[in-house]
């Protein structure tokens, strides 16, 4: 059928519209390549679609390539039910997305339902979260992978019908990933120098004649390690798993009963060898695999393994017994493990040359002159590669009692150290990372400690028309244990309102929770209880007449409180949010941060609390800004609404003078409890020195102020990890950790709630 | 007083509970006692305050009264009041008042769930003046060596509205009380819950990777007391998956995302 015939068709289909020529033909190129039959079906369903939206029915005909699968299960019809179904909730958009899902619609309907990533995420985070300890993130990717750091996952898993079971499967995937980061499968041990580009275990695979067959021999032998630590940690999952695997790999024999996954992966690879290789082959290779099984070993010993069944099997016959890479094991991405660690180090040793910089500063200038003339000696005459022998690390008075003690100083030159907590964890990090603590760290930090030392900190104020006259607060010195006097410049500047739908769509996405909020929050309100011992009331107190009546009897003067009155709490509370608006909050932070907002102040309002609204950034401590986004005063209306929808990111995050800052608006305020909520995203820091702990330090004791003149202050962070100076800053009980930044909107009042009743 | 004498008794711990040191603990808390001071005892909830009083009120050989704090208490109900018995007023000493009277240890736990107004009845008793007036009776009673006040509290994540007074805090010895290192929680678990040490061994890791979800907001982890539960409900022939659901996951969250992944951590673990 030729375009012109297709067209013809096609008009008579939609009688009596007359779409643009041009238009019918873009559309119909892609069908005109088609056969005929498939043409015959497509077109039939044009009368479906175009009544309902002509548009919908062009963006169906342009990506037929996509729906074609659907004529050949026979499921078109459906399908173009359920795509109206998709456009009339969401438009051409969300219909749009319904074409992407075709291979998805069609596994739904053949029973294959499958699972998506996003449907298990909510369960297995917190699970790998649990697992590890520590916050693991899961991704998702095209495959299976980690970066050790992140466990990649596919988006879809369609191994089974039945959703439990794909379930099942991602987790196995997770904990296998999980393993091999704790086994240090991939982990770059040997490699010190940070300017490494290739992982180490690269240069291993390269001295097989095959380098691929090599890593995947490797890969098999650490599977045959990890599943044996599996086997040991998570029993019951193993045994789950073990019952799971024969569906998926034909000659995975699990009849025995006792034996483990990693028994049975090992047999089914001695199978598939049988008759393949001499008994005494065999044999060998049996007992190079058998030393993986060793709860003690670490990967040195697949790289042996490796190395000693190569050369027994001849390449191909290698190929054959290994397989198709088992589905759990997941690809192994040098590349991406070296991107990750390359990222860490890189972040850790900012993270060091910044606190230890700090550090030092407070130190006597002799240390710092010498260490710097050390470093400068040392680098010139020492390689590169002699870079770890420079600084001697550790804790000197517990060698002998526990080697696994963090270290508590760093030797420069004669000179010990002491570590603060942080940095000393940090630098642990560092050395587990590397295995050593690199000079250079240190003579950076030292340099950097030299240079900013004495440097007057003076830069003019820049300050726009509208801003309020300046406000001068002091700033805590933990070196000196005193306030620098006059330091920093507070400015309220007003925040520009801005017009857009963000207002709309955040009541709009989150109404049904809005709904539910303004309940939860009108109860609080009228939060009622009973008070006993009153001179007049609804009932009669029992207890206390009784205690009248005996009063009376031993002679004592009864009490006239006899009544129980319903008491209607009065809530006198005024609170403040102090909203972090420094240039790492761009993104998604800043979006939930400001969604938070408009759900907190929805709320809000159901309650007679007095609350505020305040964003801070600044560079400098001669330009500290402080954004008034609703007073203390100031009705929510639609012109806060637009400046909560003005707030974007800006500069730096010099939290203490906006702590101040609140605690003098603080004072203004006749409240019986004061709440100073801030949200803020990481650790207080400014352009000039004001970080690590001096920052700290200085936060704290404007938290400090703040209790002092009865402001209860609470934090709340987003932050991917805990990080260890947060309980020293706010006092442990006083903050909560975010990570899900897509969790904050219906967070801040949950928190709300819980902190004031 | 015959009856006041019974009830005494009753508070009396006759075998040894058992408790496993984890530091100083008990010489600090013995040492408080010589001196006549006060205990605070802070911590999460079930890493085994309780259990330590026990203990301690055992090593001393004093009767243990324990007052479980809720906002409903009042001073009367500490110390004490009239009652009528047949025709007569009679007085009957409440829990501090029989304890201070008899040399006993007051122990109230969850002193922050209680009113402010009703704390402020033990400040004569927590500093050196060591007296409980008795206002109705228009007595003062003056504590007999042998008394000791404890009082418990859990700084974890609540209202900032419940909070201990500072002049309530700074008359304590304060004790601050924490899960126990593994091998000494695995040997708890498996003493008290009478299970075996793998069984025990198991119930603390999932205990740990509980602990873990602080930022994936499990406001706190499974404590010590709901492992021993647990460990129980196996002896008692509870399969492990349902002793583990209803003793650790279900107390923990009403989350449905973490409660499921509490499951899993359980599925994965037996």
């Amino acid at each position: 059928m030729q375009i012109t015939t297709l067209t013809k068709k096609f008009f008579a289909l939609v009688e009596p519209s007359l779409p643009n020529e041009w238009e019918v033909e873009d559309a119909l190129l892609a069908l005109a390549q088609q056969q005929e039959s498939i043409k015959n079906t497509i077109l039939a369903q044009v009368p479906v679609i175009w009544p309902v939206s002509n548009a919908l029915c062009f963006t169906f005909l342009t990506r037929i390539e996509e729906v074609i699968p659907l004529v050949e299960y026979g499921l078109l019809a459906e399908w173009v039910k359920e795509l109206l179904d998709y456009y009339e909730r969401g438009g051409l958009h969300a219909a749009q997305s319904c074409i992407s899902w075709v291979p998805d619609f069609i596994s739904r309907l053949q029973g294959k339902r499958g699972l998506r990533f996003e449907e298990a995420k909510g369960r297995l985070q917190p699970y790998v979260n649990g697992l590890a300890g520590r916050e693991v993130l899961l991704l998702p990717a095209k495959n299976l992978y980690t970066n050790t750091s992140a466990i990649f996952l596919p988006e879809e898993l369609h191994l089974f019908a039945d959703r439990e079971l794909c379930f099942l499967m991602y987790k196995f995937m997770v904990s296998f990933q999980w393993a091999s980061i704790k086994l240090k499968t991939l982990a770059i041990t040997e490699s010190g120098d940070v300017a490494f580009t290739t992982h180490p275990l690269e240069a291993f695979f390269s001295t097989f004649t095959d380098s691929i067959l090599g890593s995947r021999l490797y890969y098999f032998c650490e599977t045959i390690r990890i599943t044996c630590f599996l086997g040991q940690e998570l029993p019951g999952l193993m045994r789950q798993v073990k019952r799971l695997l024969p569906a998926l790999l034909s000659d995975f024999n699990n009849q025995e009963e006792t034996s483990t996954v990693a028994d049975l992966l090992q047999n089914m690879l001695l199978l598939r060898l049988e008759y393949k290789a001499s008994s005494s082959t065999v044999e060998k290779v049996k007992q190079s695999i058998n030393r993986c099984t060793d709860n003690t070993s670490n990967f040195t010993v697949s790289k042996r393994a490796a190395k000693a069944i190569y050369p027994l099997l001849d390449e191909q016959t290698l190929a054959e017994i290994l397989g198709t890479p088992l589905f759990f094991q997941g690809e192994l991405r040098l590349d991406a493990v070296v991107a990750a660690v390359m990222d860490k180090r890189k972040q850790d040793k900012k993270h060091f040359i910044g606190a230890f910089s700090t550090l030092l500063m407070q130190l006597p200038d002799s240390i710092l002159d010498e260490s710097e003339s050390v470093s400068d000696e040392l680098q010139a005459s020492m390689p590169q590669s002699a870079d770890q022998a420079r600084v001697v690390i550790g804790n000197k008075h517990s060698e002998e009692k526990n080697q696994s003690r963090e270290p508590v100083y760093i030797q420069i030159d004669n000179q010990e150290v002491k570590l603060t907590d942080e940095l000393s964890s940090l630098t642990q990090d560092i050395i587990d990372d590397m295995g050593y603590l690199p000079e250079h760290y240190v003579s950076s930090a030292a340099g950097q400690a030299g240079q900013s030392k004495g440097t007057p900190d003076l830069y003019p104020a820049t300050q726009g028309a509208d801003s309020k006259a300046p406000v001068v607060y002091d700033e805590w010195d933990y070196r000196r244990k005193g306030f620098r006097k006059n330091w920093c410049v507070v400015v309220e500047k007003p925040i520009v309102p801005v017009k857009s739908t963000f207002i709309a769509d955040t009541l709009n996405k989150y109404r049904g929770q809005i709904i539910r909020l303004r309940y939860q929050f009108e109860i609080m309100q009228t939060s009622e209880h009973f008070i006993r011992r009153q001179r007049d009331g609804d009932d009669i107190d029992f207890d206390a007449l009784v205690e009248s009546l005996a009063d009376t009897v031993a002679g004592y003067p009864p009490s006239d409180r006899l009544f129980i009155r319903l008491l209607r709490d009065q809530r006198d509370i005024a609170v403040l949010f102090l909203v972090d608006m420094s240039n790492s909050t761009e993104g998604w932070v800043g979006k939930s941060i400001k969604e938070a907002l408009v759900l907190l102040s929805e709320a809000m309002e159901m309650l007679d609390d007095r609350y505020g609204i305040y964003g801070f950034s600044g560079m400098r401590r001669l330009r500290c800004e402080i954004f008034p986004i609703k007073t203390i005063e100031e009705k929510y209306d639609t012109n806060v609404q637009q400046k909560i929808t003005g707030i974007g990111p800006r500069e730096y995050t010099r939290m203490a003078p906006a702590i101040r800052h609140m605690n003098a608006l603080f004072a203004d305020i006749e409240a019986k409890m004061k709440l100073l909520i801030i949200l803020s995203d990481g650790k207080p820091e400014d352009y000039d020195d004001y970080k690590g702990k001096y920052a700290i330090e200085d936060t704290r004791q404007a938290l400090l102020e703040a209790k002092s003149q009865g402001v209860h202050p609470f934090c709340i962070t987003i932050d991917r990890h805990a990080q260890s100076y947060m309980a020293h800053m706010y006092g442990p009980v006083n903050y909560i950790f975010v990570n899900n930044v897509i969790r904050l909107p219906l967070l801040v009042p949950e928190i709300y709630k819980v902190l004031t009743t | 007083m015959a009856d006041r004498n019974t009830k005494i008794e009753e508070h009396t711990i006759v075998d040894e509970p058992y408790y496993l040191q984890t530091a100083d603990e008990v010489s600090v808390a013995m040492a408080a006692y010589i001196i006549g001071a006060p205990l605070l005892l802070k911590g999460p909830t079930g890493c085994g305050k309780t259990r330590f009083m026990q203990y301690l009120a055992w090593k001393l050989r004093r009767p243990l009264i324990t007052v479980s704090c809720h906002d409903d208490l009042s001073t009367s109900d500490l110390v004490g009041r009239y009652l009528i018995r047949g025709g007569e007023a009679v007085w009957k000493d409440g829990p501090l008042t029989l304890a201070v009277r008899k040399g006993a240890i007051c122990y109230l736990d969850e002193i922050v769930e209680a009113r402010k107004d009703t704390t402020v009845v033990i400040h004569p008793l927590a500093d050196d003046r060591r007296e409980l007036p008795v206002e109705k009776k228009g007595e003062l009673i003056m504590a007999p060596p042998e008394f000791m006040l404890a009082v418990s509290y859990n700084p974890g994540y609540q209202s900032v509205l419940k909070d201990l007074k500072t002049s309530t805090r700074q008359r304590f010895i304060a004790l601050s009380f924490d899960y126990p290192e593994i091998e000494q929680e695995i040997k708890i678990v498996q003493q008290e819950g009478e299970v075996d040490v793998e069984l025990a061994r198991s119930l603390v890791k999932l205990a740990h990777m509980t602990r873990g979800l602080k930022d994936s907001g499990l406001v706190e982890g499974a404590s010590t007391r709901l492992l021993i539960q647990a460990g129980k409900l196996v002896t008692c022939g509870i399969p492990i998956h349902l002793a583990c659901r209803v003793a650790i996951v279900e107390p923990l969250t009403d989350d449905q995302e973490l409660m499921s992944a509490l499951d899993e951590m359980v599925s994965s673990l037996w």
